[in-house]
């Protein structure tokens, strides 16, 4: 009884942290020194570009993104900007409509990997090896940028410190269900609040794997995307963070996407997101408290973002082990940690972001009226528990088995630890008509 | 046991209570849709000023005879084509004043609507005009006149003017002695300012800041001292004999010989690097070994910066091939050379004639020498203080940037864009 005590304990100090982070961070949003990132010079930098779009199966959505990148306000001679399009072994028609705009405009590459779809680190491994320019981006490919995207990203570029930036994601069908509801409330608090507040604070805003770019020189001399990861996003971050590189967070660098639309969509995604925390957590949390160019908090921030899906586990156990002690206990103070671990886990664990961090980023977008639906993320808040716990211990097996392999060798381990590729339906594209009024034919 | 039965109800009722409102907008929903995002606005310097004109060809489009009901009518103002119509402006119905050519507003009189100059427009001293102004072709304004907002060909500025709101010119802005200008002020193609004033933001691809009064050249030849040479083969040739074997003086004194202009040595630099004659082995030696001016602890970060955890003193005429990050203050003496960007966590004081290849990016306050040459960007979240004879930005592209004010000496060069969060200030003497 005195060891659950004690795991509870502990449970409900790395709970208090994380919830007093979150306060910071919406008390910071609402009150404090908003940083820019250089956005007064957007526009006034103009270094060359390549530009990733790894794309598998995405024909409802290819010809939307690349009918973005076309019309991206940013200068396109001598080779200043380039679109690398990638078909990572698809079987539907998006080889072929990459091919078209390949034709019709020269900055853009096509590459087709008949022998890819190893996971979208590996076709990013494959693209950056072609690109040619100073700075990568990548956009995943069913999201839509604004014209001014890539001048509001490069911008923090002009600093020497910079070495990842990382721009806002918006869901846009918010309409279809009440998942993309509560994904884009989700959304909302991860990045008007939470990402922002991170990079007013100098701490780790995370690059989220698209919507963002990098050094082309810093992610060679760091080893290039881990193919090894299913979380290529947030191990570049980290590894870039403990090496000296900022990274920088534009929130008015904005891009559409679509969001997933059912409970199993939403599964295979966090639990793929969650994994691949998991894996870098376990890998990189030595050198984060080890490296000599952070000071003390920097290093706290980067172990709570490795742990962050760690905190629905630590929450279920908590919970668990809550009633044993109520039922069990021999102390009245067990209770007492028993009841505010309770009081936290509303607090603190809903969807990762504390609920008064999506109330403040509500308010921030001036979307009153969604106020009303935070509640309903408590639905999310079990169902992160349930996926979490399960992709936890999925974690635990890979890392003791040592399992590489995004998604090639890992896929042996069951079938479900393979590299999930999120499912779209493009009904959200910028002409509004979706793949139903796509002109390229079927394939086959 | 009726107890609890009661209290595990009255949780429920209030649990379910917390869902209800959301149940509601899931139903009738007011608020479904995506955060909004115009996905096709560029970043456009000049974006008042273009919105102002779409808005009002747009609602010309629509306008109406007006019914003329003031003080000052305008066909007793103008005595030429003119007419007033009213237009849906987006604060409302508004009558706006059209002249059919060009224009005079006399010494004392303040107009109250909106107006619009099909010609060039002349405003005597003290006058001026209580909401924005749309000129076709030219204007020029005398003393201690005022504007809400002005657009048009070239502008030229009298001195004391205020702008409450923007003010943007198509060609070339001039701003004399006096001005306030709360606002941006923006130009196509530059914007001359010829003494002390004060403004919130500028942008165009040439901001010359210069004072224009006996005893001194003609401001076009006081710049040419600063713009760039106009570089040719045989000019090319001469640096591309003489680097590395004549000192750089040298160098640029033939060149200001052959090119009849005067040549800075940081130009010479300049060029020598776009020529590539850069010594690159000077660079791997640079990068791979702590110069002996470094005094704090520092290394090599990944291969592609130098981080220097402390202050940094550099002495006249040195030269630092790497991207540099500084924990402390940097101190600068004459003529160094900074070959890739800068970040300075504290205080930056840079000595005269230096030339950074890349930006400046400083924390604290930032003091610029005479004579100094930033090709990007220099941004400080503190004040900027900028002295005579620098140039900063290259091909309209770079700029000033502050969290605070930036104070600029007369006599400097940008090419792009000036942005302070408080104030611009042009002074004579920092």
């Amino acid at each position: 009884m005195i060891i659950i005590g004690a795991i509870l304990i502990v449970i409900f100090i790395i709970m208090t942290v994380y919830t007093a982070r979150h306060y910071i961070f919406f008390w910071n949003r609402l009150f404090g020194k908003q940083r820019g990132s250089l956005q007064d010079m957007a526009g006034y930098y103009l270094p060359s570009v390549s530009i990733l779009v790894p794309m598998r199966n995405e024909e409802a959505v290819a010809e939307t993104i690349l009918k973005r990148l076309v019309a991206m306000d940013y200068p396109k001679d001598n080779n200043q900007y380039e679109v690398i399009a990638i078909d990572d072994n698809s079987n539907d028609r998006t080889g072929l409509i990459i091919d078209t705009f390949a034709e019709r405009y020269p900055f853009i590459k096509a590459v087709h990997r008949p022998d890819g779809g190893l996971g979208k680190s590996d076709a990013l491994r494959v693209g950056t090896s072609l690109a040619s320019n100073e700075l990568i981006f990548v956009f995943d490919a069913d999201y839509q940028p604004t014209r001014a995207c890539i001048k509001r990203l490069t911008a923090p570029f002009l600093d020497p410190e910079v070495g990842l930036v990382m721009g806002r994601v918006i869901p846009i069908n918010t309409t279809q269900s009440l998942m993309t509801r509560l994904l884009d409330l989700e959304r909302s608090g991860g990045y008007q609040v939470d990402q922002q507040a991170r990079h007013n604070l100098n701490l780790v805003p995370q690059y989220g794997g698209t919507v963002g770019g990098i050094r082309k020189n810093i992610l060679q001399k760091l080893g290039g995307w881990d193919v090894n990861k299913l979380a290529e996003d947030t191990d570049i971050t980290i590894r870039c963070y403990y090496n000296g590189w900022r990274v920088t967070y534009v929130n008015i660098a904005e891009c559409y996407e679509e969001s997933v639309l059912s409970w199993e969509e939403r599964r295979k995604q966090l639990s793929r997101w969650a994994v691949g925390h998991n894996q870098c957590m376990l890998s990189h949390s030595s050198k984060v408290l080890k490296t000599p160019v952070l000071k003390w908090w920097q290093k706290l921030d980067g172990l709570l973002l490795l742990g962050v899906y760690m905190v629905p586990v630590l929450m279920l156990v908590g919970l668990l082990l809550s009633i044993v002690v109520y039922f069990f206990g021999a102390y009245w103070w067990w209770l007492l940690f028993a009841a505010l671990l309770f009081t936290l886990a509303y607090n603190n664990a809903g969807n990762f972001a504390s609920f008064n961090e999506v109330g403040v980023s509500v308010v921030l977008d001036k979307r009153g009226r969604m106020l009303w639906l935070l509640p309903w993320l408590l639905f999310n808040f079990f169902a992160n528990i349930w996926i979490c716990t399960g992709a936890f211990l999925k974690s635990l097996v890979i890392h003791s088995n040592n399992i590489t392999g995004g998604g090639g060798d890992m896929s042996k381990l069951d079938g479900s630890i393979k590299w999930d590729k999120t499912e779209k339906d493009g009904l959200y594209n910028i002409d509004g008509n979706g793949s139903n009024g796509s002109r390229y034919p079927k394939k086959g | 046991m009726l107890n609890y039965f009661i209290l595990v109800l009255a949780f429920l009722a209030l649990f379910l209570l917390s869902f209800l409102p959301g149940l509601v907008e899931l139903l009738r929903a007011k608020d479904p849709g995506p955060v909004s995002v115009d996905l096709d606005r560029d970043i456009d310097e000049r974006y008042f000023s273009r919105a102002f004109n779409g808005y009002l060809s747009n609602s010309l489009a629509k306008a109406k005879p007006a019914i003329a009901s003031d003080a000052i009518s305008l066909q007793s103002a103008l005595k030429t084509h003119n007419r007033e119509v009213t237009v849906t402006m987006n604060r409302g119905p508004e009558t706006v004043w059209i002249a059919g050519k060009s224009f005079k507003i006399s010494s004392g009189t303040d107009y109250q609507h909106p107006l619009m100059v099909e010609g060039d427009l002349n405003v005597e001293d003290n006058a001026g005009v209580n909401a924005e102004v749309r000129v076709k072709k030219n204007c020029k304004t005398g003393t201690n006149c005022h504007f809400v907002s002005l657009y048009g060909g070239d502008i030229q500025l009298g001195k004391d003017n205020l702008i409450t709101n923007w003010i943007d010119a198509e060609g070339v802005l001039e701003i004399n002695n006096g001005c306030r200008i709360q606002g941006r002020a923006t130009a196509g193609k530059t914007i001359m300012i010829n003494g002390e004033c004060s403004l919130k933001a500028m942008a165009a691809p040439m901001i010359k800041v210069a004072y224009k009064h006996e005893g001194l050249l003609p401001i076009e030849q006081e710049f040419a001292k600063l713009t760039e040479p106009q570089w040719s083969v045989d000019s090319d040739k001469l640096i591309m004999d003489y680097y590395n074997k004549v000192p750089i003086e040298e160098i640029g004194q033939q060149l200001e010989r052959f090119l009849g202009v005067r040549i800075f040595y940081s130009s010479v630099l300049d060029r020598a690097n776009q020529l590539e004659l850069i010594d690159k082995a000077l660079v791997l030696i640079e990068k791979e070994q702590k110069p002996e001016y470094i005094k704090a602890k520092a290394w090599l970060q990944s291969g592609e910066a130098i981080r220097v955890r402390g202050k940094l003193d550099i002495g006249d005429r040195k030269r630092l091939a790497a991207d540099l990050i500084i924990e402390g203050d940097l101190k600068t003496g004459a003529d160094v050379i900074f070959e890739g960007a800068v970040h300075v966590k504290g205080r930056a004081d840079i000595g005269s004639g230096n030339f950074f290849n890349k930006s400046l990016i400083v924390k604290k306050e930032t003091t610029l020498g005479e004579n100094c040459f930033i090709r990007q960007v220099c941004d400080c979240q503190e004040s900027i203080y900028i002295k005579s004879g620098s140039k900063i930005g290259t091909n309209g592209l770079g700029g000033l940037s502050s969290s605070r004010d930036i104070y600029i000496e007369l006599g400097n060069l940008v090419q792009g864009k000036v942005f302070g969060t408080h104030e611009i200030k042009i002074v004579t003497k920092i």
